[in-house]
């Protein structure tokens, strides 16, 4: 029970913590190095498609959290002999 | 100072309250959805501790929601000046935008916080409850989304 729970807690850390960083860093990167430094769009464009394309980042993590969570639970569904009564 | 009638020097004033009012409220709504859907998860857990993954989907989805004002609020600081380069016109228009995602925010975290509450406890009884309430999940999700959408077109205005 113990490292199954460490291992659903790792995972839920991991999941979390990438859905709260790689939106963030998405649109700072991609608004400074791709949009600005490479394509030297104007400051509202660049601003505006960066943060597209932290909301499509941030829906993909989102989506991948709910496979895993759907797929995760369906495999664990029968061990229910450890519940502390 | 070039002040004149479009460039006042309350310009400023409206745009940076549309950049607090769209984080102030999107975390609103943000806070009451994973608080209501965890009390849901806390009483759920404690029969069926194995479905803790799959039950902590609406305090991600209510997180999501926050992420939604801050990146509003980000692009609207951005843009903010002093009040002879930001003209009345542009105020207006990011207080609008800052209202939208914020108002929209709000109504998406009531709405996620409701049905996750009400959907984790489901599901602890009824495993295949749990694609409906993805599904209404989702679709509480989408009114924060489309508040977003609107207020980036605007900002783009």
């Amino acid at each position: 029970m113990s490292t199954s729970s460490l291992s659903i807690f790792k995972t839920v850390l991991y999941y979390s913590v990438f859905i709260i960083i790689a939106p963030i860093s998405t649109f700072f990167f991609t608004k400074i190095v791709f949009f600005e430094k490479l394509l030297g769009t104007s400051s509202v464009a660049s601003n505006v498609w960066s943060a597209i394309a932290s909301i499509i980042v941030l829906h993909i993590a989102l989506g991948m959290y709910i496979m895993r969570a759907y797929s995760d639970a369906n495999k664990v569904k029968s061990d229910k002999e450890d519940k502390v009564d | 100072m070039a002040l004149s009638e479009e460039n006042p020097v309350y310009g400023p004033f409206f745009g940076v309250m549309g950049a607090a009012s769209a984080i102030i409220f999107s975390a609103l709504g943000a806070a009451y959805g994973t608080a209501k859907s965890g009390t849901g998860i806390a009483a759920m857990s404690v029969m069926r501790p194995e479905l803790i993954m799959k039950s902590i989907i609406p305090v991600v989805m209510a997180g999501i929601i926050a992420i939604y004002g801050l990146v509003v609020a980000v692009l609207i600081s951005g843009n903010l000046a002093e009040p002879a380069e930001y003209p009345l016109y542009r105020g207006f228009i990011h207080l609008g935008a800052g209202l939208a995602v914020g108002f929209s925010g709000l109504a998406a975290g009531f709405a996620i916080g409701i049905v996750g509450d009400a959907g984790v406890r489901g599901t602890a009884q009824q495993p295949r409850l749990f694609v409906g309430m993805i599904l209404i999940l989702i679709f509480a999700e989408v009114l924060g989304l489309y508040g977003l959408i609107v207020a980036i077109y605007l900002y783009t205005k």
